[in-house]
């Protein structure tokens, strides 16, 4: 079972694109355990509006929750897209 | 800056749709970010190696040569060639490959490259090899085999295991397991990035020809898989490379090692020819000087000492270059095609040497038209000479063949063509890649006059879409346009060059990768012309030129009909009949002067000698026209502007052409004469210019050549005048002896045209196309000189057209392949059958023929069986009501339906003339206008005739038969069409404005009514148009 955010959830990541140690979502901090793994994604560049350019990671934090947060490489900006259960 | 990394699988544009970034985009960026080494390894073959090499070289980048081969057994696998030894077998290995298969699907499989692996180091791969492939199907032992067998090819040392990371989700797995494998194997890993793009930004044209090449859209091909998920294959800086390999740096470190051992030079110059036989008791050299001492014999009556000399100097020049072996190559071809007796002649630079004269390889004495042997050859220079000949087109085949059969098939190669993409066919992929309605691709693409996709790019952006598509402004235009840019140049796929063949001495499959061609049983070298020419080897260009055809059938018409044999070769050059001709522009269907563009210059050069024709071929085209050289020249040829030149040393070299460059040995005798330069350098100066592939080249030599200046004692202000005319003139500049060979050429076709015009637009109509103008107005201009031209008439006409008999002169009579969509097998039974006995009605014809009644029909309308009827007027519809009629088959019993005889009314001429317009592309004896002529007069319209008589100034009507379109990509946007009528041929202006506004009649209608300005110029008339309509809208017949 999963709990998916297509729009992605904001994030607030402490510790660097590299190395990220911590994130705040909705209110509560995580701090990441490990990096389970890592990629990246650069789609749809022709239509503007739904480019995705991303590097995606799937963390372990200490809160027991195994999730998929990403970079939108565009902004800069963390979002949580995926939480397993 | 050193980098700790070299990329060892990298892609250009020559891994055909696949590879974004040029070999030279390529060795930029890593010449941007410190690389010591870069290997290219375009699939299956080395299109871009010497392209690559030299671009490499010229930045101080070491250049690995390599291929991504594709196996048979499935599986991809990456080689590199280490010695001298090793890029032979790689050619081998290429050349088995695509031989074993068919053309773009090569066949290889392991055990050739089992054969031909010494000196090749093999990496195991992309994700789409064998062994990567197994592990990410958790196939461990496929994995293993598999890289035992090429550990057994290959050897230790020379077999690496390729790890690539791209940030994909099984990265981390994968680079585990091959590491773990090469642990087990005891082979070194290697780290690479499989790039497909110098920048990340290439990742967009790579997804765009990802889908070219699978005929999807972008969500078609994303839906399905095939686009790579991100954009990180593209050349890294080494940091980044660290990151991502920061837990196994070996891999980085080995790249460093692999690349120190790879020493591979592409410069073969010392290959390049085949051993020509020589007869007993001669090397190459003597047998040269035996040759050319009989020539000069021959050809110089007495010998005079500039000949001997001349001669002497180039034998020691061509003596020291290692070339007499080549000379000989080509005069054998020439002597070869002669006995068989096949017109040809050289052509281009090589008409400036007095030994290809004397070897009777080019048909101009260099010496009578001051040439220069140093634009040809010249002591110290480092580019190979280029003798290309022309042979009559339709028996150039036959010339191929005796190459191949003389040197044999492993040491004759054809070079290839490299087809970019240009604004149509970019337009139509891009778009469809981008899911852009068809009708909407359909028309855009053909809205598109410009050549160049950037071009296309800037129309498309300059709105096109706006204006002519409200409906699609939702579609993605700008990146349609974007996308345009960036495709322009890009390969899209190889042909073959029309005539270049390369002969070696070693096998040519060791020095460059053989695949099939098109052409059934052709074969093909993966270099074009230019690599060919870089990599320091030799081409011959046979060419064909249907001229050189059609003067030899006129002169076996003329010989035939009235028993005279003309020594074309051989003509004294001042036929006051040829110059009258020139001079009033009296030029259709006469070689290299007949454009017109050059009609309209002849009437203002007057030409009157046969220097000025040669000064006429190498001016009066376009790129000159535009640079501004044409009409200073004309001015001062006319007395309206003093001859002068830049510097005092100029007269000697520019005298003959009033002070303009127009040559190229005009070029390089200007470089010597201010600069000081040796011919090498000067001719070195002028190929940089004219090539533009080096603008550093060219700024290092503009400092080279104002210092020869200065140092001569010339003031910086000229030295800088005559470097910029210089300059200006490299990119229009012509070959003088080119232009000699071609202007005798244009002699020779004036000169039948003049004397037997019968014989010569016979010849003419039977090789089309030919020339400028379409057979239309060939006969229009056969018939204003008095040749008559008579319909296709199965009783009198062969397939091709011939000389008849007609009242008291001769006539041309069509061919029967003249009529449209008549092939080649009923030509044939129409001819045979009716062999000597005439057929003497429709029903006679068509059970003797037995041609389909579809056929028969066309046959009627196009005027072919008038002769078959009683009926003078109204036979064509009297002999179609007949063939209603009429019934026959191929076998058994014919059934007559008896026909009641009926008095039909006779077509009009109009309906006559449209009939024959379709069917024969022309209406021979009259002219479509003539149907207009007396509406036209009422109005006030005028015919061509009457234009030549009106004012400059004046604003007018005409209206005519559209027969030529021209816009020239220099002309800024100019149309320049021809009208023809029945008197004769009007040129129209058409500014890009009023082309704008009238794009859609001028495209589609064939007669236009033109108001327009007469231009009325020293004796050139030229409408410029106002207002376009088509015929037809205003009045009808």
């Amino acid at each position: 079972m999963t709990r998916l955010w297509p729009e992605g959830e904001p994030l607030k990541v402490w510790g660097g694109e590299e190395s990220p140690v911590a994130f705040v979502w909705q209110g509560a901090s995580h701090r990441i355990l490990e990096v389970c793994n890592r990629w990246r994604v650069h789609t749809c560049w022709w239509e503007p509006d739904q480019a995705i350019w991303r590097e995606c990671l799937k963390v372990a934090t200490d809160t027991g929750l195994l999730c998929l947060i990403y970079r939108d490489l565009f902004s800069g900006s963390w979002f949580l897209s995926r939480v397993y259960d | 800056m050193t980098t700790g990394y070299a990329e060892l699988h990298c892609h250009s544009s020559f891994s055909l749709l696949d590879g974004a970034s040029s070999p030279e985009a390529l060795v930029e960026r890593a010449a941007m970010l410190g690389y010591v080494a870069l290997a290219l390894t375009d699939h299956d073959g080395l299109y871009g190696a010497v392209r690559f090499w030299g671009a490499a070289k010229a930045r101080g980048i070491k250049p690995i040569i390599g291929a991504e081969v594709t196996l048979a057994e499935g599986g991809h696998l990456t080689l590199l060639a280490e010695t001298q030894h090793g890029y032979a077998n790689l050619c081998r290995i290429l050349s088995a490959g695509q031989l074993a298969g068919q053309k773009r699907q090569p066949r290889l499989t392991l055990e050739t490259i089992d054969r031909h692996a010494g000196g090749l180091t093999c990496l195991s791969g992309c994700r789409q090899g064998v062994i990567p492939a197994a592990l990410l199907a958790k196939d461990g032992p496929a994995a293993r085999r598999a890289a035992g067998a090429l550990w057994d090819i290959f050897g230790p040392g020379r077999f690496w295991i390729e790890i690539q990371r791209h940030y994909l989700p099984t990265d981390a797995r994968l680079t585990a397991e091959l590491a773990e494998l090469a642990r087990w194997l005891g082979a070194g890993v290697v780290a690479t990035n499989n790039v497909h793009y110098a920048e990340r930004s290439g990742q967009r044209l790579h997804d765009l020809l990802t889908c070219i090449r699978h005929h999807m859209t972008l969500p078609e091909a994303l839906a399905g898989g095939l686009l790579h998920p991100n954009s990180e294959r593209f050349l890294k800086p080494s940091q980044e490379m660290a990151i991502l390999f920061h837990g196994l740096p070996q891999a980085l470190r080995n790249t460093l090692e692999v690349a120190e051992r790879c020493q591979v030079c592409l410069d073969f110059s010392s290959q390049r020819l085949p051993i020509f036989p020589t007869p007993e008791g001669h090397t190459p050299e003597s047998y040269l000087y035996a040759l050319c001492e009989q020539g000069l014999r021959r050809k110089f009556d007495p010998v005079t000492p500039q000949a001997e000399a001349q001669l002497a100097h180039e034998l020691g020049v061509i003596q020291r270059a290692g070339l007499a072996g080549y000379f000989l190559v080509v005069w054998d071809i020439v002597r070869f095609a002669r006995s068989q007796g096949i017109r040809c002649q050289g052509r281009g630079s090589a008409a400036n040497s007095l030994v290809a004269y004397l070897l009777d390889i080019t048909p101009v004495d260099p010496l009578r038209h001051h040439l220069l042997f140093e634009r040809f050859l010249s002591e110290g220079a480092h580019t190979m000479p280029d003798i290309d000949v022309d042979f009559a087109a339709d028996r150039r085949e036959e010339v191929i063949q005796y190459v191949y059969g003389r040197y044999g098939e492993e040491h004759v190669g054809m070079v290839c063509n490299v087809v970019t993409y240009r604004a149509r066919s970019a337009v139509r992929d891009v778009a469809k890649a981008l899911a852009f309605p068809p009708d909407v691709i359909d028309q855009v693409a053909k809205a598109l006059d410009t050549r160049s996709a950037e071009a296309a790019a800037e129309t498309i952006q300059g709105g096109l879409s706006e204006a002519e598509f409200p409906a699609s402004s939702s579609l993605p235009w700008r990146i349609l346009s974007e996308l345009l840019r960036e495709i322009d140049g890009v390969p899209r796929h190889l042909s073959i060059h029309v005539g270049g063949m390369l002969i070696t001495a070693a096998p040519l499959v060791e020095v460059v990768p053989l695949e099939w061609a098109t052409m059934p049983g052709r074969v093909v070298v993966q270099w074009d012309k230019d690599s060919v020419e870089d990599a320091g080897l030799i081409k011959i260009d046979l060419l064909g030129l249907r001229t050189l055809g059609a003067i030899e059938e006129a002169l076996a018409h003329i010989r035939e009909q009235q028993g005279v044999a003309v020594d074309i070769d051989h003509l004294p050059l001042d036929d006051p009949a040829v110059y009258a001709m020139l001079q009033r522009a009296d030029t259709v269907g006469c070689f290299q002067v007949e454009s017109r563009a050059q009609a309209q210059m002849q009437p203002q050069m007057q030409p009157r000698c046969f220097e000025d024709i040669v000064v006429e071929v190498a001016l009066i085209r376009p790129g000159p026209i535009q640079g501004n050289m044409v009409h200073p020249y004309l001015r001062r040829r006319q007395g309206l502007e003093p001859v002068s030149y830049a510097h005092a040393a100029l007269e000697p070299a520019l005298a003959e052409t009033l002070g303009i460059i127009v040559f190229q040995e005009q070029a390089i005798r200007v470089a010597m004469a201010v600069a000081g330069f040796t011919p090498a350098e000067a001719d070195l100066l002028r190929r940089a210019m004219s090539r533009s592939r080096s603008e550093t080249a060219m700024a290092a030599l503009q400092k080279h050549f104002m210092a020869g200046a200065l140092a001569r004692g010339v003031d910086e202000a000229t030295a800088i005048e005559v470097f910029r005319q210089l300059a200006a003139f490299a990119e229009f500049g012509f070959c003088k002896s080119h232009a000699a060979a071609f202007a005798l050429v244009a002699y020779q076709t004036l000169y039948l045209k003049a004397h037997f015009p019968a014989a010569f637009y016979c010849a003419i109509l039977n090789r089309q196309p030919l020339g400028f103008y379409p057979p239309k107005v060939i006969i229009g201009d056969a018939q204003r000189h008095g040749v008559p031209v008579l319909h296709p008439d199965v009783n009198h006409s062969l397939a091709a057209c011939t000389l008849e008999r007609y009242t008291s002169s001769k006539a041309i009579r069509l061919g029967l392949r003249y009529v449209h969509s008549l092939g080649e097998a009923w030509q044939t039974r129409i001819v045979e059958r009716r062999g000597s006995q005439p057929f003497g009605d429709l029903q006679n014809f068509c059970r003797r023929t037995r041609l389909p009644r579809p056929v028969v029909e066309n046959l009627i309308r196009a005027g072919a069986t008038d002769n078959l009827s009683h009926q003078h007027n109204g036979a064509r519809r009297d002999l179609l009501w007949q063939l209603g009629g009429l019934s026959y088959q191929e076998e058994g019993l014919d059934l007559d339906v008896p026909v009641e005889p009926v008095a039909l009314p006779a077509l009009s001429l109009a309906e006559r003339l449209g009939w024959e317009v379709e069917l024969l592309g022309m209406a021979p004896g009259n002219h479509v206008m003539a149907l207009y002529r007396e509406v036209l007069r009422e109005q006030g319209i005028l015919s061509s005739r009457e234009l030549c008589e009106q004012r400059d100034g004046k604003v007018v009507w005409v209206a005519g038969l559209v027969v030529v379109q021209q816009r020239p990509p220099s002309a800024k946007g100019v149309v320049f069409t021809t009208l023809e009528d029945e008197e004769g041929l009007m040129n129209l202006i058409i500014s890009p404005g009023v082309y704008a506004r009238y794009v859609r009649t001028l495209r589609t209608a064939s007669l236009l009514i033109v108001e327009g300005t007469v231009q009325q110029q020293r004796g050139v008339v030229n409408l410029l148009a106002l207002q376009v309509a088509p015929l037809g809208a205003r009045t009808d017949p």
